[in-house]
């Protein structure tokens, strides 16, 4: 019983922290990044819908180190730096018309699409997480240490993860083939294969392994409840 | 389930209430309604001894294993 109060407690800290360093890292880093955006952005539009025209970013990872093209001031020489990702603000002579408002990111609205769901993805995983940690605490208070609710939201991380790392590898390789048509004929040479992080593949593995190994303990535990 | 448990049925034969039988049994009134009610996943031979001896009777007088009917046929 002590141990039980101890652990709920443990388990309110924790779920207390985490909430508390959410709200801490969206307000100090989110919101003013967000309102800073938000305002340079709606200038930019305003001072290019007079020029009649429209801006379009793109990021580019580089395959080759592209040294000698911009040279880097106030270097030691026997330092030595390479470019291998751009970051591209391209201006085209275009007034801001319905069907290409959200070609911001790469002049695709799948680019936009994409950094869209996987952000959602990502926002989704912390509320799962915090809903983990909650239903926890309460299953200290009903003696039933693995909920089904659990399994089926650390089933639904993995696959959140997954997808999140799905948009993000397309949203890239969209931007570095819209750099690579951009840049053809410089001496910048654009990585095109697909850009997936395998580190975050092991993540999702990791997550539905033990998503399994939480489903296969509860369905023993049941048995051995039941058995009479 | 096909296994079908009929101690209710040698409770009433003999005339033995819930709780009587699950203390005489050595079981909570809780685990013997969970095996009454067909909600229990497996039974221990030592629980089954028990009942059979409270309850005079076979392993075969209280479960019974019906084949379920396939809904497509």
């Amino acid at each position: 019983m002590q141990n039980k109060r101890k652990l709920h407690k443990h388990l309110l800290l924790i779920y207390i922290i985490y909430c508390a360093a959410l709200t801490v890292g969206f307000l100090a880093s989110f919101v003013p990044g967000f309102s800073r955006g938000w305002q340079s952005a709606q200038s930019s539009m305003a001072r290019e819908e007079l020029q009649g025209k429209r801006t379009y970013y793109v990021s580019a990872q580089l395959l080759n180190d592209g040294r000698g093209d911009l040279p880097i001031a106030g270097l030691s020489e026997n330092v030595a730096a390479d470019i291998d990702r751009l970051q591209l603000h391209v201006s085209v002579p275009e007034e801001y018309t319905p069907g290409n408002i959200f070609k911001v990111l790469a002049n695709s609205s799948w680019a936009y699409l994409m950094l869209a769901v996987s952000g959602c993805s990502y926002l989704a995983i912390f509320v799962l997480i915090a809903l983990i940690i909650n239903s926890l605490r309460k299953s200290i208070r009903d003696e039933q240490p693995i909920r089904h609710s659990n399994i089926a939201r650390t089933r639904a991380i993995g696959i959140l993860i997954l997808a999140a790392e799905l948009c993000q590898a397309t949203m890239q390789y969209i931007n570095n083939r819209e750099a690579a048509e951009l840049l053809a004929g410089t001496s910048y040479e654009v990585a095109l294969c697909f850009p997936i992080d395998y580190w975050n593949l092991i993540d999702v593995i990791l997550f539905l392994f033990m998503a399994e190994v939480f489903s296969i303990g509860t369905q023993l535990s049941e048995e051995q409840k039941l058995t009479i | 389930m096909a296994i079908i448990i009929n101690i209710d049925v040698m409770m009433a034969k003999r005339k033995m209430s819930l709780g009587e039988l699950a203390e005489r049994v050595d079981i909570t009134p809780a685990n013997l309604s969970i095996l009454k009610n067909g909600k229990a996943k497996a039974i221990r031979f030592s629980t089954l001894e028990a009942i059979c001896r409270e309850l005079e009777c076979q392993p075969g007088d209280i479960i019974e294993y019906r084949p379920e009917k396939r809904s497509a046929e």
